[in-house]
């Protein structure tokens, strides 16, 4: 039984063409079956690293060679190594930059020339609020509201709270005895 | 991982990559100038790709002109290339698809199998096709397809388990048990005691 766990660990480790572990080893040397089976693991890798191709056409690789850069060539679109200029045009992005960054500047520069709204605002007076129509006669003054206005961040707030509270009243009227239960309900709804 | 620096096709650049030093490229600084050059990996590593996918088409000329796909798909695409890999173990990933897409839109009714064979195999003589036989390799074609596929990449092209595991998109105790069932398939069909020789 040991003998055949020592050769699964021989050949396991054969395979992945690690060393084998030193309690391995040991057993080898002490087992001559064992070592005669890593022999024939060593051997089995040698034999294996010999090439299984016979030969090797040289001239066909230089060939296939050509062809794959020629190919990458057309891929690419570029001109015979002949003719290529000798300093690598590292530049392409910077001849893409400079336009684009131009015309954001010229981009930049009409719009903070141009009136801006704010000059003409939108005037908010107690929920009353205008659109600004003066340059632009295609739209209407619209009355949008009349009750007086609130901070919608109060508003969100005030809801919270309630929310809060009336979340509270229900956990204490299920959990708290109702004598202490009514108390903060009463409490609760003393507040609010 | 990112890249830094260049790569260039006869002084035409792409994007920004650099090899990083995973790839053996560069671990030879003589190899390894500041911009590599993408015409210096083909000559290095062409050879052993188109063997590799020669073995799955058998044919010459759909390995030639797979190995041009998949250098053109190397050089668009160089920018992902990640450097926890060797450059290698990339190409040989990159060339397996390939070859997989192309037998899926030609062929899709049959199966891409792996098959050792030597794309210029010409025995001259008898002695010679007669210790063609002899060798492990010869045993080694009787296999199933993914032993003989996991035995070249590993014993022929020096790939590691790990890498092994990326170009065949398995896991890495798959591998380590394709190689172990492989090796032990070998060994019962040694009839001629080869090994032991």
């Amino acid at each position: 039984m040991k003998t055949h766990l020592y050769t699964f660990f021989i050949r396991w480790y054969s395979a992945q063409g690690k060393p084998l572990p030193r309690w391995v080893e040991s057993a080898c040397e002490k087992n001559a079956d064992l070592h005669r089976e890593r022999t024939l693991e060593d051997e089995l890798s040698r034999q294996l690293k010999v090439s299984p191709e016979a030969r090797q056409a040289h001239s066909d690789v230089a060939e296939l060679s050509a062809q794959v850069l020629a190919a990458l060539r057309e891929e690419v679109g570029t001109p015979s190594p002949d003719s290529m200029p000798q300093s690598a045009p590292t530049l392409n992005w910077r001849i893409v930059a400079f336009p684009l960054a131009a015309a954001a500047a010229i981009a930049l520069l009409i719009t903070f020339s141009h009136p801006r709204l704010g000059e003409d605002p939108a005037i908010i007076d107690g929920g009353i609020t205008v659109a600004a129509v003066s340059n632009l006669p295609d739209f209407e003054i619209i009355d949008v509201e009349t009750s007086p206005w609130k901070n919608p961040l109060d508003q969100e707030v005030e809801n919270v709270l309630t929310d809060a509270k009336g979340a509270m009243g229900f956990l204490a009227s299920s959990f708290l005895p109702s004598s202490l239960a009514g108390k903060l309900v009463k409490t609760d709804g003393d507040a609010s | 991982m990112s890249f830094t620096g260049s790569i260039s096709l006869n002084g035409m650049t792409t994007s920004e990559p650099q090899i990083s030093s995973a790839c053996k490229v560069v671990e030879a600084p003589a190899l390894a100038p500041e911009q590599p050059s993408f015409e210096l990996l083909i000559h290095q590593h062409q050879a052993k790709l188109f063997n590799f996918i020669y073995r799955y088409t058998r044919s010459r000329e759909d390995a030639e002109d797979l190995l041009q796909d998949t250098f053109i798909k190397a050089f668009r695409n160089f920018d992902r290339y990640d450097s926890q890999y060797t450059f290698s173990a990339w190409l040989y990933t990159i060339a397996r698809r390939t070859v997989c897409n192309h037998y899926r839109r030609r062929r899709p009714t049959e199966s891409l199998e792996f098959e050792i064979v030597d794309p210029y195999a010409t025995p001259d003589t008898d002695a010679e096709a007669a210790d063609a036989k002899q060798s492990i390799w010869a045993l080694a074609k009787k296999l199933k397809p993914e032993y003989q596929e996991v035995l070249i990449l590993k014993y022929t092209d020096d790939l590691s388990i790990i890498e092994i595991a990326q170009v065949m998109g398995k896991s890495l105790v798959n591998i380590k048990t394709l190689l172990f069932r492989a090796r032990h398939q070998l060994r019962k069909l040694d009839h001629n005691h080869l090994l032991s020789r």
